[in-house]
C-alpha cells in the first residue's frame, strides 16, 4: 500500500517556497536518527485504535471546534464524506475552512491565514 | 477446564484488574472535577479535595463509581466462593453505569461531559471496556 501511495506522488523539480533546504535537511536527519518505525506504527495501529475505542462510534464532539483543511490535502480528499458531516458530529463547530491551493501542511503553506483563523477562534472562546 | 484453585485465582485476577482500572478512571474523573472546581473557587489542597469528594454536591456523582469499587472489594475479600453469575452481574452493572449519554441520568450526563473534557477519561474508559469485552468473549480463560 505504501509503495502504491509513494508511486502516486510526483517529485517536484524544486522545493516549494514554504520548505527550505535547511528544513528538509533537518527532517531527513531526524528520520535517519529515528527510522520510520514510529511514524509507520501509527498507521499499523489504525484498526487497533478503532477496536479499542469502538464505544465512541456515533459519539459527538461537543467541544467548540475549528476545522481547517487544505483543498489539495489527500487526507481531506479521502475523508470528504466525514468532513461533510462535521456540523452533525461536532455541534459546536464554529467554522470550517478549506484553504484553496493548499496541501496537507497548512501551517507551513499558509501560516498567515492559519494563525488568523486560530486567533479569531480562540478569541471567540473568551 | 480450570481446576478450582486456578479458577479462584483467575477470578481474583479479573476482579483485581477491573478494580485497578476503575480506580484509575475514578482518579481521572476526580482530576477533571478538581479542575472545574478550581476554575471557579480557586486552588484546593489534596486534603481539601478529599473532603470535597466526600461531602460536596458537585463531586457526589462520583460516589456511584466508588460504590462499584467497594462492591468489587467485598467480592474479593468474601469468604464465600465467587460465582460466575456474580462476576457477570458486576461487569454488566459497571457497563451500565459507565455509559456516557448527554440525555441520560445524572451520572450519564456528567460522565459524558467528562468524556468531552478529558481524553484521559476516554482512555481510562477504554481500558475497562477492553477487560469487559475480553470477559464477554473469553470468559475467565485468557
Amino acid at each position: 500500500m505504501l509503495d502504491a501511495d509513494l508511486d502516486s506522488l510526483s517529485e517536484p523539480e524544486q522545493l516549494p517556497s514554504w520548505l527550505s533546504e535547511q528544513d528538509l535537511d533537518y527532517l531527513t536527519q531526524e528520520f535517519e536518527r529515528t527510522g520510520f518505525r514510529g511514524g509507520l506504527a501509527r498507521y499499523r495501529n489504525l484498526d487497533r485504535d478503532w477496536q479499542l475505542t469502538s464505544f465512541l462510534s456515533g459519539a459527538r464532539l461537543q467541544q467548540p471546534a475549528l476545522f481547517i483543511g487544505g483543498e489539495f490535502d489527500i487526507a481531506v480528499m479521502m475523508n470528504r464524506d466525514i468532513i461533510n458531516q462535521l456540523e452533525a458530529t461536532m455541534p459546536n463547530l464554529r467554522k470550517q475552512v478549506l484553504l484553496p491551493n493548499t496541501g496537507h501542511w497548512i501551517q507551513q503553506e499558509r501560516p498567515t491565514e492559519v494563525n488568523q483563523l486560530l486567533i479569531e477562534f480562540l478569541k471567540s472562546l473568551r | 477446564m480450570l481446576n478450582t484453585l486456578q479458577h479462584r485465582i483467575t477470578q481474583h485476577q479479573l476482579l483485581t484488574d477491573i478494580r485497578i482500572k476503575l480506580l484509575h478512571l475514578h482518579k481521572q474523573l476526580l482530576d477533571t472535577e478538581r479542575i472545574r472546581y478550581e476554575q471557579v473557587r480557586g486552588q484546593v489542597s489534596n486534603g481539601e479535595l478529599l473532603q470535597l469528594a466526600i461531602d460536596d454536591d458537585r463531586f457526589a456523582w462520583l460516589h456511584h463509581l466508588s460504590e462499584s469499587i467497594v462492591q468489587i472489594d467485598e467480592l474479593i475479600h468474601s469468604d464465600e466462593p465467587i460465582t460466575s453469575e456474580a462476576i457477570a452481574a458486576l461487569i454488566a452493572d459497571v457497563r451500565i453505569l459507565l455509559t456516557p449519554d448527554e440525555a441520560g441520568n445524572d451520572f450519564a450526563v456528567k460522565y459524558d461531559a467528562a468524556f468531552q473534557r478529558s481524553p484521559d477519561v476516554v482512555l481510562a474508559h477504554a481500558d475497562i471496556e477492553f477487560i469487559a469485552n475480553s470477559y464477554a468473549i473469553n470468559g475467565l480463560s485468557k
